[in-house]
């Protein structure tokens, strides 16, 4: 097991380096809290393309010219995990592999006698890189989140939505930090995220669970959100309506949102008379490209005097499509 | 038939043929549309139709150019070189994958191919 412990090591090191050797600390925590991997490989000139892949998830190569290939059939997690994962083997001068299923598995986070512990770098890499302990901590912050609330598979689903990650290996790499325990994590992917999609949306039934479900508070003012097509959004907002001041939802339709849910609960009960109530709005996009959403907390008879504004830009272009990854189209076609 | 027809072509005019093709292959590879990358170039739409159907002569610069987007050198396009089977150690690979489907492999060749070309002259590579 010193092997397994040493790859881990070595891997969640090469990470590290490379994250301070782009300055990448920096430029997350100054964005929105997420690390792109397509723009690191972009940027480190290893040739990236997107193809619809039948069974594999994805290919280091190495002869004549080191290449990644990420298949077109997953979510944006899955192809930004396994270009991750990709990356390791490149970062970390491994032979060339053919990927599939089983690096999404547990067993690479786990001691198995007889793993391929190229596989367990590059897997190790791959979780160290997307999302780095002081990612976790940045996110926590900013959304005052106490590291017992990771306990619970709600507040993990959207650290893993907002930092870009499968719900699974946010799990799993929550317990690499040891901010969780063993039990908890394998307490954690054994619910599906489908369950906490539908607790999210309430009595709100979509046509299916593929999409994510965005749990918006004050907190995430600002957020630039990278999300589906088929995402929905649930505003979460303290509203002083004992002061008159109710949260309009007249600008969702002009942003492009159908409105799907709109609730009002109080968050104690006995204390209803004059307390805020929580403002709880559900809504989905009808376009599917990128935005921005804004919701005010107003008088309705002072329409020019705000309260509290909820803004999110959003790019709801999910999964990458074949050829060069959305970034490094921008890139090529822009430079003449 | 058509086989003498095509053995009377000149020299210069099969390899121009290949030359547009193999323009056009390159970017249908990597997914760009004629508009983005005749926008790129600073022409018209129709004129990178031409150029790709072999209408319209391309000159060197745009030829340049049309290589550097690709991420391809210049002689990838006007050379005589055929692609080539997968590198051993991919091949290798692929033996061992025992799910791998015939279009994987296929996807797997065409990338190997593309790194290929791109690798092979020291020049103009990033």
């Amino acid at each position: 097991m010193t092997d397994y412990r040493a790859a881990i090591r070595r891997a969640t090191l090469a990470a590290a380096r490379l994250h301070r050797d782009l300055g990448i600390e920096a430029r997350a925590t100054r964005e929105n809290g997420r690390i792109d991997v397509f723009e690191v490989v972009a940027r480190l000139a290893v040739p990236l393309l997107f193809k619809p892949l039948d069974g594999l998830l994805g290919a280091y190569l190495r002869d004549p010219a080191p290449g990644v290939l990420v298949t077109t059939k997953r979510s944006l997690s899955v192809q930004r995990f396994t270009a991750a994962h990709e990356l390791g083997h490149h970062q970390l001068g491994h032979k060339p592999t053919l990927d599939d299923e089983t690096i999404l598995r547990e067993a690479p986070f786990a001691a198995h006698a007889g793993d391929d512990l190229q596989e367990v770098e590059a897997n190790a890499f791959a979780a160290a890189f997307l999302l780095p302990r002081w990612l976790v901590t940045w996110h926590c912050e900013r959304q005052g989140w106490k590291t017992v609330a990771l306990h619970y598979p709600e507040t993990v689903y959207q650290l893993a939505l907002r930092a870009g990650m499968s719900y699974t290996a946010t799990c799993w790499t929550l317990l690499r930090y040891r901010i969780i325990g063993r039990s908890t994590a394998q307490k954690l992917v054994e619910i599906e995220p489908k369950t906490i999609k539908k607790k999210l949306l309430g009595v709100f039934r979509p046509q299916n669970y593929y999409g994510d479900v965005w749990l918006l508070t004050e907190r995430d003012a600002g957020l630039r959100i990278e999300g589906g097509p088929s995402d929905h959004f649930v505003m979460c907002v303290r509203e002083h309506s004992n002061a008159g001041y109710l949260w309009s939802i007249e600008t969702l339709a002009p942003d492009g949102f159908a409105l799907i849910g709109d609730a009002r609960e109080s968050r104690e009960p006995e204390e209803a008379i004059g307390a805020p109530v929580t403002r709880r709005i559900t809504a989905q996009s009808r376009r599917t490209q990128t935005g921005e959403m804004c919701l005010v907390e107003r008088r309705p008879w002072q329409p020019n005097h705000v309260l509290n504004t909820l803004k999110v830009r959003y790019d709801l272009s999910g999964a990458e499509g074949e050829g060069w990854s959305r970034i490094e189209r921008r890139y090529r076609l822009e430079t003449a | 038939m058509s086989k003498s027809a095509k053995s009377d072509l000149p020299a210069s005019e099969v390899e121009r043929r290949r030359l547009c093709e193999r323009l056009r292959q390159a970017r249908e590879y990597l997914k760009l549309s004629q508009d983005e990358v005749a926008s790129h170039l600073g022409i018209p739409r129709t004129a990178l139709t031409n150029i790709e159907s072999g209408q319209r002569r391309i000159d060197a610069i745009e030829l340049k150019r049309l290589a550097d987007l690709y991420r391809q050198p210049v002689s990838h396009f006007t050379g005589e070189e055929e692609a080539t089977a997968l590198p051993a150690d991919v091949t290798h690979l692929a033996r061992a994958a025992v799910k791998l489907s015939v279009k994987d492999r296929e996807e797997l060749s065409r990338f190997a191919e593309y790194l290929r070309a791109r690798s092979a002259p020291k020049k103009g590579e990033k």
